[in-house]
């Protein structure tokens, strides 16, 4: 046994091995896995996986093997090549679904069906397996085969809300809805591999993105037109409380809240007026109900604007802080990968990796009491452990697999 | 009820406002007996009564609609961690349950000694999620901060608007939050796992703006290996074309439309019945088509406004190009597909009567979740301190009419 195995035993899911079919949906619930010290597999056509093409790369080259996002979401994994379209290929799924705990996939719903791969037949082959689904809208219903991507995904469940009024409502920059689907497919597959431990079944997890993000990232819109008739809009970034947006300074922008705290305490609006120079015209008693400032933002913001105009965002932090109210700077990338905090938390980590080399990554977003020891290794190169799975794990001769890769199977 | 996969598990909430609870009620939706600390005497912001339901309701923090939206399916304790008697029965509370989760300041716990380092005094194998703003230690770490300050700090907000605009618009709303909130829970089950493999417990401290950063991959490499800070994009894309939110028919109707291939965009052209300018050479290219994108939005967006929002989406989905109607509340309370999925759902409560929840959306098919009513606040004292840790109706008497219960 090597000492990354030896590792991997001292992790949560040490015991699963998962293999993952997946596009841009699926490969987060994979990396997550992988993380908690799952043996997870992903399986890529012959060649290499259309994720790899994702830009940006390293050095702007666009080389299948430095692409930042397949990279990233695809540490701790083996890689293996399978063509599942092909007969023999979809014959080397099912035995290596014999010894697997779960499949990750993310294909068009009735994709792997038609394939002879769907559940139920899987299941037949290995009843304690458990297969996540993460799709755009599920397995079923009138939109079961709309074509989704993040835009879409996020258009349907929350963009509406994000953006000026005046402005088309704006996409996020990131995969939001995507992501926050494929982490909760992470935890549906746990909690069935919970359910796998005591019942000793395995069965079928149906994540839709759709699902998710109008229960999230939605923010409650649809529930309060159900239950208030009220439609929620965008408002820039002005919360339902006042002040509290971005507001311009020296050097870029702050995120300024103030007033928050009743009476004349720390972080209360006579508190906040005293900060930004007590302005005459805000002298007024009926300023300090905060409907009345959130209705007359107009008249207020230009007084925090010749204040914070004076400042840097990051003076502006500081000085907020130490007055209790909940100010921060809208730091840029470079801010935040330089921030004194974001250093003392470690939070970025060196990877090196065969064609990459040695780079800076974001790490795992928590630190634990103690440490599980994970295995840690970069994102798996096209077909790298082609040999370690098709002749260790399952037994095939060399010939065979030479014969498979002659057919372009694998 | 009784075989829902985490039906054993108990977990102790010291949790305020949307991330913390939001793990709390996924875990809840399968089984796991989820009790929230609370008090009377210093109100969950969302237990403040802003919005009530129904509508027209007295003001009255058991029918405030945010905390019942976050919290649908918790058991709730009334219990004032000011007084000692009040943490003596925290403590021993959580002696008896598996895990906790803390999304409050990172001073609150630590000021009642009931942070981590304290409760596993009591309990070696407990498994703790703390997911503060900055998390638990570095300079900053006992910062006052907001949901509306963590995507600021996290870099996504300077990422979010549009280019020609000086300002970052952001989000209206709290997205990470939920990001934080189901990582957390997802955090929580694998420390379960391993704490039934090994008998260790876990602290697992995580920190907010490190978790929204982590989906910001590409754009943080691209600093920290490319050393290029990417600049917003607002609705464009420099790899395809169309991409968009186009106007559509109607005041404030919308429709997103991403193209990546060119059999795509010869499915576009057909399902927008092929006007002359779709002939024109410098649109047959993915490259064409981005280079001349600003051109190309305007006679898209010609037809997209004479047509509904959703009849824009149908006509383009059916001829197989990627097109999602920008849903506001209505829609989303009006679409079919939710419809069908079931992901709303009524649920009756003693107060507020029946009203629409966010369902259950993890859908497990051999061991579907539940979502339960919100409780009401302390309804489920009585019940934790007799039932669980055992105290005589004199003691439960007592600390009630000394306040501690309050």
């Amino acid at each position: 046994m090597t000492a990354s195995e030896t590792g991997r035993n001292k992790a949560p899911l040490s015991t699963y091995r998962v293999l993952e079919i997946a596009d841009e949906k699926g490969v987060y619930c994979g990396k997550l896995l992988a993380e908690l010290g799952a043996d997870t597999i992903k399986i890529e056509k012959p060649g290499g996986d259309d994720t790899r093409r994702i830009p940006p790369f390293a050095d702007d080259d666009p080389h299948p093997e430095k692409g930042f996002f397949f990279l990233y979401y695809n540490q701790n994994k083996r890689g293996i090549t399978l063509d599942l379209e092909h007969k023999e290929g979809q014959d080397l799924f099912r035995r290596l679904v014999r010894h697997a705990d779960v499949v990750i996939e993310s294909c068009q719903p009735g994709h792997l069906d038609s394939l002879g791969i769907g559940y139920s037949a899987l299941s037949e082959i290995n009843p304690r397996l458990i297969m996540t689904s993460i799709t755009g809208f599920g397995q079923s219903g009138p939109y079961r085969d709309y074509r989704v991507t993040e835009l879409v995904s996020f258009a349907m469940g929350g963009m509406f809300q994000c953006g000026e009024p005046s402005r088309p409502p704006c996409v996020s920059p990131v995969l939001m809805a995507t992501q926050c689907a494929a982490i909760h497919a992470a935890l549906a597959t746990l909690i069935a591999l919970r359910h796998r431990g005591t019942t000793g079944q395995g069965q079928h997890v149906d994540i839709a993105i759709h699902d998710v993000a109008a229960t999230s990232i939605a923010e409650g819109m649809a529930t309060r037109w159900f239950n208030f008739r009220e439609l929620l809009t965008r408002q820039g970034s002005q919360h339902v409380t006042a002040p509290a947006a971005i507001y311009p300074c020296k050097d870029g922008h702050a995120y300024v809240v103030g007033g928050l705290v009743p009476g004349n305490a720390p972080g209360s609006w006579p508190a906040f007026l005293e900060w930004i120079g007590n302005p005459d015209v805000l002298a007024d008693d009926v300023w300090g109900d905060a409907n009345f400032r959130r209705q007359n933002i107009d008249v207020v913001n230009p007084f925090i604007v010749e204040h914070t105009m004076k400042h840097t965002k990051e003076e502006l932090y500081r000085e907020g802080q130490t007055r209790h109210f909940p100010v921060s700077p809208v730091q840029t990338p470079a801010d935040f990968v330089d921030s004194a905090q974001t250093k003392a938390r470690k939070f970025f980590v060196d990877v090196e990796h065969p064609v990459v080399g040695k780079q800076t990554y974001p790490g795992p977003p928590y630190k634990l009491a103690v440490p599980w020891r994970t295995m840690e290794r970069p994102a798996p190169l096209v077909g790298q452990h082609n040999v370690e799975v098709y002749c260790n794990d399952l037994g095939m001769t060399n010939q065979e697999l030479g014969v498979m890769r002659t057919m372009g199977v694998i | 009820m009784n075989d829902l996969p985490l039906q054993n598990v108990r977990v102790i909430s010291f949790t305020n406002g949307m991330a913390g609870p939001y793990a709390g009620r996924l875990l809840c939706d399968f089984g796991a007996e989820v009790i929230v600390v609370e008090t009377r005497k210093r109100l969950d912001t969302f237990r403040r009564p802003r919005l009530v339901y129904p509508k027209d309701a007295e003001p009255d923090f058991d029918r405030s609609w945010s905390w019942a939206e976050y919290n649908r399916g918790k058991m709730s304790i009334s219990v004032d961690l000011k007084r000692e008697e009040g943490r003596d029965l925290i403590r021993r509370l959580v002696s008896i349950s598996d895990a906790a989760i803390d999304n409050f300041g990172a001073r609150v716990l630590r000021g009642f000694e009931l942070d981590y380092r304290h409760l596993t005094e009591l309990k070696p194998d407990l498994i703790m999620v703390s997911m503060q703003g900055l998390g638990q230690t570095g300079p900053d770490h006992e910062h006052v901060l907001w949901g509306m300050n963590l995507m600021p700090l996290a870099g996504l907000t300077y990422e979010w608007g549009f280019t020609d605009n000086p300002t970052p618009t952001g989000s209206g709303g709290f997205p990470t939050d939920y990001l934080a909130g189901v990582t957390a829970a997802l955090m929580l089950i694998a420390a379960l796992e391993y704490r039934d493999r090994t008998g260790q417990g876990q602290f697992i401290d995580m920190a907010q703006v490190e978790n929204a950063a982590t989906i910001m991959e590409s754009i943080y490499m691209d600093y920290t290996i490319n050393n290029r800070l990417q600049e917003r994009r607002g609705n464009s894309s420099p790899y395809y074309g169309p991409y968009g939110v186009y106007r559509c028919k109607g005041s404030e109707q919308w429709c997103a439309i991403e193209v990546r291939t060119d059999e795509e965009w010869q499915s576009f052209c057909d399902a927008i019945g092929n006007p002359p300018w779709t002939d024109d050479a410098k649109f047959a290219t993915v490259l064409g088509r981005v280079e001349n994108s600003a051109e190309l939005d305007r006679h898209i967006e010609e037809w997209t406004s004479t047509r509904g929002h959703l009849e824009v989406m149908e006509l383009l989905q059916r001829a197989g190009v990627a097109a999602g109607a920008v849903l506001n509340g209505e829609d989303q309370a009006n679409c079919p597909q939710l419809l069908h999925r079931k992901t709303f759902v009524q649920i009756d409560h003693p107060k507020m009567g029946v009203a629409y929840y966010p369902g259950v959306v993890m859908n497990l098919d051999r061991s579907p979740g539940i979502a339960r009513r919100p409780a009401m606040l302390g309804e489920h004292t009585e019940y934790v301190l007799r039932d669980l840790l055992g105290l005589s109706e004199s003691e439960i008497h007592e600390l009630a009419e000394s306040g501690v219960l309050t």
